[in-house]
């Protein structure tokens, strides 16, 4: 391929040597190294961010690709800005903008390619996207990028109304994008051969362009008014348009217009009749078009070349470049298959994402799933272990008090079983006593009878014998008188040894004795009131035992517990009832607490079977006082 | 006229000592006699008291004692008077004898004068009471 060209070049040489053109024209190849002006943008692309920094970066780095025509370049980072979109975690609104920008990046790329139908399909695309984020420039630069493609598709009136409707909705926002729709506008109407109405919208395109100083624009009418110029078969014109915007555009850098600066030359010449300097302008055009890999130009430039050689009847040449051209359009066709299994694969590989991705969140529902659930079963658990605690707490408090409750039932238990040891004791001791004295008084009560009884009668038969005898001597009369003597003195003593009972002594006398036995210690004082007294001793003899009785415990309480000094008991029969009341000044006890003891119970059982009532009265530090009421039915009279 | 006697004591002395003053009373001869008041109970179901005037007993005695011995003679044997020669003078004592209708009581320190006024009295069918 190079070889080729130097040989055109060559030629080339020959030709203008030759020919002697009215102008110097020449063919250069362009470096095409990586351009210094875009190294910034590798660089900050090589550091920036995932995301909106990056995407900006791609944008700037585009739009230099735009101006420079690198098509490869364009659909790079059109397909790359794409990509990252797709990975770009952030809800499908926010991205529609970039969307936007992207696709309509990926139609100029295909575009310049000459994948027509491919760039109107991005540049609707685009301008859907663009619609949805409510940005207008994109919008405008979709549908010029739309038009665009129309009028390449010789769909010139579709391009116009769009076109026109885009001015008036945008033109006043953007002029740059204004100035690419008047061309565009034009190049519709030139088509169209409407030459004054493509005139006048050249030319408002290029006021506009000087306006703004907007240089590339200008270049770009001014070309587009040199092809006016051609149609219109004023060839002088167009080459002069051709050849002046194409060497501006190459020394500014405008590589895409001169491109087509160059292209359109060659054509001029081929149309003129001067196929040697057509083919040596389009072979150069050809070659810069390899260069910058720009399918479209190749083949316009290997169209034209093919029938400039047919026509200098260069049949070998002709074929040659029909086979270059046979390669472009295969290039060309093959890329567009390409891009149909690019599509194809990258559907697939989305469906295939897409599938990983619900499988995933799949996954993850599962997951949460079996998460929830070991959380329900850990709070089952917890709140089965806190209804089995509850009970288990609640059983182990009772447990507690029945321990406690049995200790102190034990207690209270013993407590009684003292008192009740400490009473039968005392009942014992009592009974014994009892018994000591009641033997002691039987025997005493039988030595003081048989005294009396034996000793006394026998006295009394020998003085009634001793009393016949009196008149036989004074000495009788002196026995007589001392027997009458000895018999008072064994009355006497046998009275004095007879025990109370036997005497039948009176019930007071009784109680009098009991309290004179017990305040002979001296630290008690003890005093006892029978009221009417004859009643009392007169009372029957259970009635006077249970009474008694009753005394001694109520005394017994009072010694035990009160550490009385003074004592009064009164003891009265009135109308059928009697009456005991026993009072103490000892240290009290609070009726409401007091135990009753066994002391009481007794007392309060003995009352019972006598039908009679029972109160005690005490507070702390006031002594008591205990009132026994009895009802009397009968009286014993016998003694 | 002559009066039977029944005497019932249990000390043999006692009964001497009436049976000597009776030899100076010669109304008075002593039928028989016992040494509780069950014999006198028992002479009297066997003989009645056909031919006794009086029954002079002593109130302590075993067996039957004066008391109850009263209470039965006045109970089936009325004719027969009581007297009652007794060592005790308590008040309780004498009102109960007077209950059963005894005829007559005296201590037994009494004088022999007393005691044979006393007895001469009952069998003319009055009361005596000793006032000591």
């Amino acid at each position: 391929m190079l070889c080729f060209s130097n040989l055109h070049a060559q030629e080339a040489s020959k030709d203008s040597a030759n020919e002697d053109p009215p102008q110097r024209i020449t063919f250069s190849t362009i470096p095409n190294t990586r351009e210094d002006s875009l190294l910034p943008y590798y660089e900050a692309l090589k550091t920036a961010d995932f995301g909106s920094q990056r995407f900006s970066i791609f944008e700037q780095l585009v739009e230099e690709h735009i101006k420079k025509g690198n098509t490869d370049s364009i659909l790079h980072y059109g397909n790359l800005y794409v990509k990252e979109l797709g990975n770009w975690e952030k809800p499908d609104i926010s991205k529609n903008l970039h969307y936007a920008k992207a696709h309509y990046f990926l139609g100029i790329g295909s575009h310049f390619n000459g994948l027509l139908d491919k760039s109107v399909e991005w540049h609707i695309k685009g301008l859907q996207e663009a619609e949805a984020a409510n940005s207008n420039e994109y919008q405008f630069k979709n549908k010029i990028g739309l038009a665009h493609n129309y009028i390449l598709k010789s769909e010139s009136d579709k391009a116009i109304a769009m076109l026109t409707k885009a001015i008036t909705n945008f033109g006043a926002e953007f002029p740059d994008q204004t100035i690419q729709a008047r061309i565009l506008l034009g190049n519709a109407q030139l088509s169209k051969q409407a030459y004054v109405l493509a005139k006048k919208e050249f030319d408002e395109g290029l006021r506009m362009a000087t306006d703004f100083k907007n240089l590339e624009k200008e270049l770009t009418v001014k070309l587009e008014i040199a092809k006016l110029a051609e149609a219109q078969a004023d060839y002088e014109k167009a080459f002069q348009g051709y050849e002046s915007v194409r060497n501006e555009a190459l020394s500014n850098g405008f590589i895409a217009i001169y491109f087509e600066g160059s292209l359109l030359l060659g054509r001029l010449y081929y149309k003129e009749g001067m196929y040697e300097t057509a083919n040596i302008a389009l072979s150069v055009a050809y070659i810069n078009a390899i260069n910058r890999e720009n399918l479209q130009f190749q083949r316009e430039a290997l169209i034209v070349q093919a029938r400039s050689f047919s026509k200098l009847e260069d049949y070998k040449n002709a074929y040659a470049i029909m086979t270059q051209l046979f390669g472009v359009n295969n290039q060309i066709n093959t890329k567009q298959q390409r891009e149909i299994i690019k599509e194809l694969e990258i559907q697939y590989e989305t469906l295939q994402k897409e599938k990983a991705i619900s499988s995933l969140e799949e996954d993850q529902i599962i997951k949460a799933a079996e998460l929830e659930r070991q959380k329900t079963i850990k709070n089952a658990f917890l709140i089965g272990f806190f209804i089995i605690l509850i009970p288990v707490i609640a059983l182990l408090y009772l447990y507690y008090q029945k321990i406690q409750t049995q200790s102190e039932l034990t207690k209270k238990q013993e407590e009684i079983n003292t008192q009740k040891v400490t009473a039968l004791k005392q009942e014992q001791e009592l009974n014994l006593i009892k018994a000591s004295i009641e033997g002691q008084d039987e025997e005493r009560k039988r030595i003081a009878q048989e005294l009396h009884d034996s000793i006394g009668g026998n006295l009394a038969g020998i003085k009634l014998q001793v009393s016949t005898m009196t008149g036989d001597s004074d000495k009788w009369k002196a026995i007589n008188s001392q027997l009458d003597e000895t018999y008072q003195l064994v009355r006497d003593i046998s009275h004095t040894l007879i025990p109370k009972k036997f005497k039948q002594h009176a019930f007071s006398d009784l109680i009098r004795e009991y309290i004179a036995s017990i305040s002979s210690s001296g630290k008690i004082k003890i005093s006892f009131h029978p009221h009417p007294e004859m009643d009392i001793n007169a009372l029957d003899e259970k009635v006077q035992m249970e009474l008694f009785k009753v005394i001694q415990e109520l005394m017994t309480n009072t010694l035990k517990h009160a550490e009385a000094s003074n004592v009064d008991i009164h003891l009265s029969l009135l109308n059928k009832e009697l009456s005991l009341l026993f009072e103490d000044n000892g240290q009290g006890f609070d009726v409401s607490k007091i135990k009753e003891g066994i002391g009481f119970e007794n007392i309060r059982s003995r009352i019972k079977e006598l039908n009679g009532k029972f109160h005690i009265d005490s507070s702390k530090n006031r002594g008591c006082v205990i009132s026994i009421e009895i009802p009397i039915t009968t009286t014993s009279h016998e003694i | 006229m002559k009066y039977n006697l029944i005497i019932a004591d249990d000390h043999k002395m006692f009964i001497d000592g009436l049976l000597s003053i009776l030899s100076d009373a010669p109304e008075f001869s002593v039928t028989t006699t016992a040494k509780n008041g069950a014999q006198v109970i028992k002479y009297l179901d066997i003989n009645g008291t056909k031919d006794l005037h009086l029954l002079i007993t002593d109130l302590s005695m075993p067996e039957m004692d004066g008391i109850e011995l009263n209470r039965i003679i006045k109970e089936k044997y009325p004719t027969l008077k009581t007297l009652v020669v007794s060592m005790h003078i308590d008040g309780g004592m004498i009102e109960k004898l007077i209950q059963n209708n005894v005829d007559g009581y005296v201590p037994k320190n009494a004088e022999k004068d007393e005691l044979l006024t006393a007895m001469r009295t009952i069998v003319k069918g009055e009361k005596y009471f000793s006032r000591k």
